[in-house]
């Protein structure tokens, strides 16, 4: 999916160039640093000279999204200078460090759209040293006017979308085995609401909790081990464990309300989750073994707390609050404080990258995807995705 | 004629020491109309969508379900190859306890009768499960009606409005339903008859971002199920 794509001597290329441009520069400068979300970072400018097309307009989307603003010529920082004519070519200038070429690459093999996301990877990666988001994939429900909701499957920037279910019922939830092409999600095609879980390589799916009642909202370790889920065959709903196949099942949470959209944090230890148990809707953690259900503590948010998305570098937890009438996402270090306010819209889900959070927003009257930056708080639209979409779940 | 009295009686008693001031008017339980055994209108809404190849009758599990993800070479692709089988793993068990909910084997193939009961649709306020006071006498004819008609199970659909998250209000749908249930099982009607499904936000009484779009959303629907 990556550089390999491109064959092991360019690979080679690719990689000792990197390496002469690193020891060249000192990169530290640009290094964006998530705690200063509070108060926005500047994205940085960047000028594209010599694109054209799709080429340009991805470069520009995926640049953007990733903490750059893209800027006439002769108005950036930095200039990637280069064409698609054939293979895209792409050489990174710093133009206020002396005009010094940071990188020089050339890509032949894998689709220009490919060529194009590993080229605007390697400029983020370059400068930001930090692992570019280009070639990954979400996961959605969907609906078209008049259809069923349905899970998709796309490139992050909404592309190349492909449908997984034709169930022709209700679908909710989507959530990826962590480094993995399988998928978990909610389906009502026998009637009720169940969890299955659904190989993209094989396309064999099983349907691993099927109790009477609610079953929903599965969360998957990152060793791919265990789920998290809400279940209420036993009453009301509640948070349960159980191994991905759906077996030794273990009840976690035994209140008369309802417990919500459960996550895992990276190291499988924790779960973050929603409960209306203390009278409105809160974060609670709980050991993924059991034990007793403790707030989490997200000062200066308000309202009805739920989606928690826990980062994949462990250190923040997104989540969705109703504060008035407008639903907020905000960011709350995982061992709870001081919450921040990023942007209106629901259901937040992180990147790998721990920087990038794709969720949902209502534009004129529809659901629409959207990718924040939160360093720099920038939001850009999902293009491509058509009628109502919501629940996007990144890839990681 | 006598048997009916009494129940009614039952119910009533049961009532006044579960919900013990929380009624206005004892006598308010509402007669469905055309009244038990004759009942009108009853949609007999086919199965549809559902195709379990070995039929959802008694005790089978249900296997060999395939799920169609079609032949739609283009939309599964080259990383997404064609024929998705769907196995079921064997957790259709219910946990122990008095207020589990019914097997789903008791209801596969059931038909689902939406009309007879739509004017008892249960609305609650906003981010709450607990009855209104005011809506207590809708489940009281419910239970009335399910006294009288043995035969039949019912569905307690729970929606929400939209100013909840989605999976949020897919547990508060459900939490909805549940409280209804729990009325109609302290009435004298069988766990065993009354299951639930929610289905969150997903489908709205009316479209509208408004209070009185809100307040028609929030809601459990009765849905009666005949085998």
């Amino acid at each position: 999916m990556r550089i390999e794509k491109l064959g092991p001597a360019l690979q080679t290329l690719c990689s000792l160039l990197a390496l002469v441009a690193y020891s060249a520069n000192g990169l530290a400068q640009n290094e964006i640093n998530l705690d200063r979300f509070q108060s926005s970072v500047d994205p940085v400018p960047i000028q594209l000279e010599g694109y054209q097309g799709s080429v340009l307009q991805i470069l520009s989307f995926d640049l953007e999204v990733m903490g750059w603003e893209v800027v006439p010529v002769g108005k950036g920082q930095y200039s990637l200078i280069g064409d698609n004519q054939g293979g895209v070519r792409g050489r990174l200038v710093d133009r206020l460090g002396g005009g010094a070429t940071l990188f020089s690459r050339q890509y032949s093999s894998g689709s220009v759209r490919q060529q194009a996301h590993a080229l605007a990877n390697a400029v983020v990666e370059q400068v930001f040293r930090q692992k570019g988001i280009a070639h990954t994939k979400i996961a959605y429900k969907s609906r078209a006017s008049g259809g069923f909701p349905e899970i998709y499957v796309s490139d992050f920037d909404g592309y190349r979308s492909q449908t997984i279910t034709r169930d022709e019922s209700n679908v909710a939830a989507p959530a990826w085995v962590p480094g993995q092409l399988k998928l978990f999600y909610t389906s009502y095609k026998l009637r009720n609401p169940d969890i299955f879980s659904h190989d993209l390589k094989t396309g064999r799916r099983v349907a691993v909790s099927r109790y009477s009642g609610l079953n929903t909202s599965a969360a998957i370790t990152s060793d791919g081990r265990r789920m998290a889920m809400i279940l209420s065959k036993d009453g009301s709903p509640d948070l349960y464990v159980s191994a991905i196949n759906g077996s030794g099942l273990k009840r976690l949470t035994k209140t008369r309300e309802e417990e919500a959209c459960p996550c895992w944090s990276p190291d499988g230890s924790q779960i973050c989750f929603t409960s209306a148990a203390g009278g409105g809707a809160r974060l609670y953690l709980i050991d993924g073994n059991g034990g007793t259900m403790r707030r989490l503590r997200a000062a200066g948010a308000s309202g009805v707390y739920s989606e928690p998305d826990w980062s994949p570098d462990g250190r923040w937890i997104a989540f969705t609050a109703l504060m008035g009438r407008q639903f907020q996402i905000c960011v709350v270090a995982a061992g709870g404080g001081e919450a921040t306010v990023l942007t209106q819209g629901e259901d937040p889900s992180w990147a790998p990258n721990s920087r990038n959070i794709v969720f949902m927003r209502k534009k004129n009257g529809r659901k629409i995807l959207s990718i924040l930056d939160v360093p720099t708080k920038r939001v850009k639209d999902v293009p491509l995705i058509m009628g109502n979409s919501s629940q996007p779940a990144w890839a990681r | 004629m006598n048997n009916t009295t009494f129940f009614r009686v039952s119910l009533f008693l049961v009532l006044l020491i579960t919900v013990a001031g929380c009624r206005k008017k004892p006598k308010s339980m509402t007669p469905i109309p055309g009244g038990p055994g004759s009942i009108v209108g009853g949609s007999s809404e086919p199965a549809g969508l559902i195709d379990f190849s070995n039929g959802g009758g008694s005790g089978g599990a249900g296997n060999g379900f395939n799920s169609d993800l079609g032949n739609g070479a283009s939309l599964m692709g080259d990383e997404f190859p064609n024929g998705s089988d769907v196995n079921f793993s064997d957790n259709n068990g219910n946990g122990a306890g008095g207020n589990a909910l019914p097997d789903r084997n008791r209801i596969a193939g059931a038909s689902e009768d939406r009309e007879t009961l739509a004017a008892y649709t249960v609305f609650f306020d906003y981010d709450r499960f607990s009855i209104r006071t005011e809506e207590l006498a809708k489940v009281e004819a419910v239970a009335d009606f399910l006294a009288a008609e043995t035969s039949a199970m019912v569905k307690i659909e729970g929606h929400c409005d939209e100013r909840g998250t989605e999976e949020y209000n897919r547990s508060l749908g459900e939490r909805r339903a549940l409280s209804v249930r729990e009325v109609l099982v302290r009435l004298g009607i069988a766990p065993d008859r009354v299951t639930t499904e929610s289905w969150g936000e997903d489908r709205p009484a009316v479209e509208g971002e408004n209070e009185g779009a809100y307040r028609k959303n929030r809601r459990g629907e009765f849905v009666i199920l005949r085998q």
